[in-house]
């Protein structure tokens, strides 16, 4: 059953890639990657965030469900161990309708830091996009990139950074236990209050020394590469 | 209150120095100024006299006074300074013995250029005055003073710094501008400013969350970020002198990298929301959100070419992570690639003097500095280290770079000028990331 939604999938995709190309010039063939990436639904619009949804770590239980993803450097494929961790997750999610998860993206600190920000999104996305090939409503899938910037592994070794490469979940269980955390402002017109600028170094102050009452001293100033 | 510097020997409209002779006159006809042009770069020995007090009073803010100026010609990479002060001090005994400049004492100790100063204080107004001596041309090259609220005495010294620049170089200085950043100097990355020179930081609110690669508004009033205040990657435009936070973009997903167009009307960033990282740009309050790729791969880090037309981004559509083009009106079928030497090139900042963008390379494992010309696709490799140089972003000037590069275990940001690339270290002590230069800075 599942290859045959695959098999749909595919065929749509072409029909997509086909009718773009069709719109504008005629476009080279698809790389593998794209291929790929066609197959896997990444262009499934992203939902809004219910207003206040909060997502916490999942229960001890739950944990042994909702294991991160690992990916290869620079990769946001989904590997085979990965494949059979989101099968079980989409099971624990077509188990509960009421759950949200948050797909968290996380690279390792040897791509650039800008790159890595946008590279943990699409590992985000990546998970999404096989978890809603999965039949996971997608409503239900928020993600979340944070780069480089939260490593679990701290050491420059490839021990540590296969750790890092990750995308992890957190979980909002829905009904009662969709607490309000952080109620965002209104989105895009919103201008918020400014906090102070924090001055961290003050600049180094001139002492005051004694008012001599001298004024124009401007004729003085020119005397003096005068003389 | 934020006016230019009072200029009280010249009136301000006065642009040209007007160079005031020690010597006699006919040792300075058909002198021209030290021309930068092409692969050519200064190497000028500086002696910077502690500054003066016209009356008698502490001695300690002319030192300051000297040591702020000193580096912000150091910034630029033309000058190198006379290490040792005990020969300044010695030389400038001499002349204050004999009542002129001793060329041949001050040549003697390997000073191409002798800059000196003055200061008073009186009530709330400080009077500042210097003087740079060109010691291979045997003239004053530069005389100037101004008098200002004491408050913004470093406005003048500043001042100072970019006019000795522009009269020894003919290039613009960069003592009045600004570098936006990312440190984790409170924990998490924040956004701070401060001088080019590494002095002054100044924190941007003190919202939650993580915030991360800054850009500047191009009348240097403004920071757009990317910030985590309200639980994901938002992007947020700060005006701190208006005391006012904008939310530019706050779609599902990730909002981030912001670059402001050169006429500061759009800002082009990536979204999400369509399910995959593509570019769009809208107007800095949020509204007509255009959509500019159309790719399945990962197309980030926007940077507009300096006539707005151009957007050079980064995207793996090859395979591997390189520099792209687009239109700025976005279309796909213009698209083209920039950088076709090596696996993984990231960070583009288009240069707003011309047409060359630099960007980050990883060659042989690490990261380096490079610049890529845009019209004919010839690459100059700017560092060469095992360091890891990241994030270049052009000074205002199109010349000079600040990166971050990590050595001996910290991050910390280098400038370098690009023509001849020695880095002057800007930061020590924290962890300093993803600089953005500022524009001229009027204030």
């Amino acid at each position: 059953m599942r290859k045959n939604l695959t098999w749909l999938m595919a065929l749509l995709a072409v029909g997509v890639v086909f009718a773009a190309g069709c719109a504008s010039k005629p476009k080279p063939t698809a790389t593998p990657d794209e291929q790929m990436a066609a197959l896997e639904g990444w262009d499934i619009p992203l939902d809004p965030l219910t207003e206040g949804i909060a997502f916490g770590e999942p229960t001890e239980e739950d944990a042994l469900i909702l294991r991160p993803i690992y990916f290869d450097f620079d990769k946001s494929e989904i590997r085979d161990d990965g494949r059979l961790v989101l099968e079980d997750i989409a099971a624990w999610m077509l188990e509960r309708p009421e759950a949200q998860l948050k797909i968290e993206g996380h690279c390792d600190e040897r791509g650039t830091k800008e790159y890595n920000l946008a590279l943990g999104e699409r590992r985000a996305l990546s998970v999404r996009s096989n978890l809603t090939g999965l039949n996971v409503n997608p409503q239900r899938l928020h993600t979340i990139s944070y780069g480089e910037e939260m490593p679990v592994c701290p050491e420059a070794t490839e021990e540590c950074w296969s750790q890092n490469r990750r995308a992890e979940f957190l979980v909002n269980y829905g009904g009662e236990a969709a607490a309000a955390q952080v109620a965002p402002p209104a989105p895009e017109e919103a201008i918020l209050e400014y906090e102070e600028i924090v001055v961290i170094e003050e600049p180094v102050e001139l002492p005051a020394e004694e008012d001599t009452g001298t004024t124009g001293r401007r004729g003085r100033s020119i005397d003096r590469y005068h003389q | 209150m934020m006016g230019k510097l009072n200029n009280i020997f010249f009136p301000r409209a006065a642009g040209v120095l007007l160079g005031i002779l020690l010597l006699p006159a006919g040792s300075v006809r058909g002198q021209t100024r030290i021309k930068v042009s092409g692969e050519y770069a200064p190497q000028l020995t500086t002696a910077v006299v502690d500054f003066e007090p016209r009356e008698a009073g502490e001695r300690e803010p002319g030192a300051v006074m000297a040591d702020l100026l000193l580096d912000n010609l150091l910034l630029t990479g033309f000058f190198t300074p006379v290490e040792n002060r005990q020969f300044i001090a010695d030389a400038e005994a001499t002349d204050r013995r004999t009542g002129k400049v001793n060329l041949a004492g001050w040549r003697a100790i390997g000073a191409d250029v002798v800059i000196k100063g003055s200061f008073s204080i009186a009530r709330e107004i400080v009077t500042i005055e210097c003087r740079a001596i060109s010691v291979s041309q045997g003239r004053q090259v530069y005389s100037k003073g101004y008098r200002e609220d004491r408050a913004r005495w470093r406005k003048i010294i500043q001042t100072m710094a970019d006019e000795i620049v522009f009269a020894l170089t003919g290039e613009r200085g960069l003592a009045r501008t600004e570098i936006a950043f990312t440190s984790t100097r409170d924990g998490e990355k924040k956004i701070y400013t401060m001088e080019a020179s590494g002095r002054n930081w100044r924190k941007l609110g003190s919202g939650r969350g993580l915030a991360l690669y800054p850009a500047w508004t191009p009348d240097g009033r403004s920071v757009a970020y990317t910030g985590y205040a309200y639980g994901f990657p938002w992007i947020f435009l700060d005006s701190p002198a208006a005391g006012k936070r904008r939310v530019l973009s706050s779609r599902p997903g990730l909002n981030a990298f912001p670059a402001i167009s050169p006429d500061g009307r759009w800002a082009a960033f990536s979204l999400s929301k369509d399910g995959n990282n593509e570019l769009y740009k809208s107007r800095l309050d949020g509204s007509e959100l255009t959509r500019l790729t159309s790719h399945r791969a990962n197309d980030c880090s926007p940077t507009w070419s300096p006539d707005g037309r151009r957007i050079a981004f980064t995207s793996d559509r090859g395979g591997s992570p390189q520099i792209y083009l687009i239109s700025a009106e976005g279309t796909e079928r213009e698209v083209r690639r920039l950088t076709r030497q090596g696996r993984y090139n990231t960070s583009p900042d288009w240069s707003p003097r011309g047409d060359l963008v630099a960007y980050t390379s990883r060659l042989n494992g690490y990261f380096e500095i490079c610049v890529v010309d845009v019209n004919s696709g010839e690459v100059t490799r700017l560092t060469k280290n095992r360091y890891h140089d990241e994030d270049p972003s052009w000074a205002p000037n199109g010349r000079h770079l600040v990166y971050s590069s990590r050595r001996g275990g910290r991050t910390s940001l280098f400038v370098l000028d690009s023509l001849n690339p020695r880095p002057v270290q800007v930061t020590s002590g924290q962890d300093c990331y993803s600089p953005a230069w500022s524009p001229f800075l009027s204030r």
